[in-house]
């Protein structure tokens, strides 16, 4: 899947298919495990909690979104990415619990220059129903 | 004005395999790389310990978030994360409010630096 000098603006890519299970929503919000209050209790993880702040329901954290965002990235820019990637984003709507989340890159400008290749790619999760839960942009150099 | 206290943590290699269960990714470079998912949740706005008194709200739903990776963090480092607020604003009568936060490793090096912009919840 990584990307390369080569490749051409329009180039589109995909990452894994995600399940925000319950379970995994609160490995990712609740804090350590194996702490005496785990799970800690935050509108991620705790309904009555949601509620006292005005929420319907518990709602997946944003950055748990990010971070099938990241992967993605990872996968196509390579572990340089960890030195010089860039993500923008906007979060556009809630991601519920036990939703499937697909994120997706498209490759939308190329900068050549004497020794690297700087992309921008438009970048987007999006859940089972395909809907746009985080939109934005990313950009790293190869 | 009041701040945000920063939060320090070590990144134990149980607490790295408890990130790389909840989004997933099992890539074994996690095995000596901290998860990205562990340190973009770890530098959120409520690990402050005093996140509630300083926002006197009980939550932040994030609305904008921009990321720049400069280093990866190590399994066994401790990390410290630093916030700082760079503005406010009201919209349709929601208090918004943006924040810097730096992740810095136990070498004083930066690793991570992000915006968020979010409106808090439970006022």
């Amino acid at each position: 899947m990584a990307i390369n000098s080569s490749t051409e603006i329009g180039a589109k890519f995909a990452g894994k298919l995600k399940t925000a299970s319950n379970i995994r929503v609160l490995a990712f919000s609740g804090g350590e495990f194996n702490t005496p209050d785990w799970p800690k209790k935050n509108i991620h993880t705790d309904l009555e909690f949601a509620k006292t702040c005005g929420l319907k329901s518990r709602n997946v954290s944003g950055t748990q979104c990010m971070s099938y965002l990241t992967e993605l990235m990872i996968d196509i820019f390579g572990e340089s990415w960890f030195d010089r990637g860039k993500m923008e984003l906007k979060f556009v709507s809630m991601v519920d619990i036990g939703d499937n989340l697909v994120a997706k890159a498209v490759v939308t400008e190329k900068e050549l220059n004497s020794s690297k290749t700087k992309f921008t790619l438009d970048i987007e999760c999006e859940n089972h129903n395909g809907n746009k839960v985080v939109v934005g942009t990313a950009t790293s150099w190869v | 004005m009041i701040e945000f206290e920063s939060y320090e943590f070590q990144v134990t290699p149980e607490l790295n395999d408890q990130y790389r269960f909840a989004v997933q990714d099992y890539h074994p470079r996690y095995e000596e790389i901290v998860h990205p998912g562990l340190l973009l949740n770890y530098s959120n706005l409520t690990r402050s310990p005093n996140f509630d008194v300083v926002l006197k709200s009980g939550a932040a739903v994030h609305t904008k978030e921009e990321v720049e990776f400069i280093k990866p963090g190590k399994v066994g480092q401790i990390f410290k994360v630093m916030w700082t607020i760079i503005d406010e604003y009201e919209k349709r009568d929601r208090l918004y409010t943006v924040i810097e936060a730096v992740v810095v490793a136990q070498e004083g090096i930066i690793i991570r630096r992000k915006t968020v912009g979010f409106v808090t919840k439970g006022e």
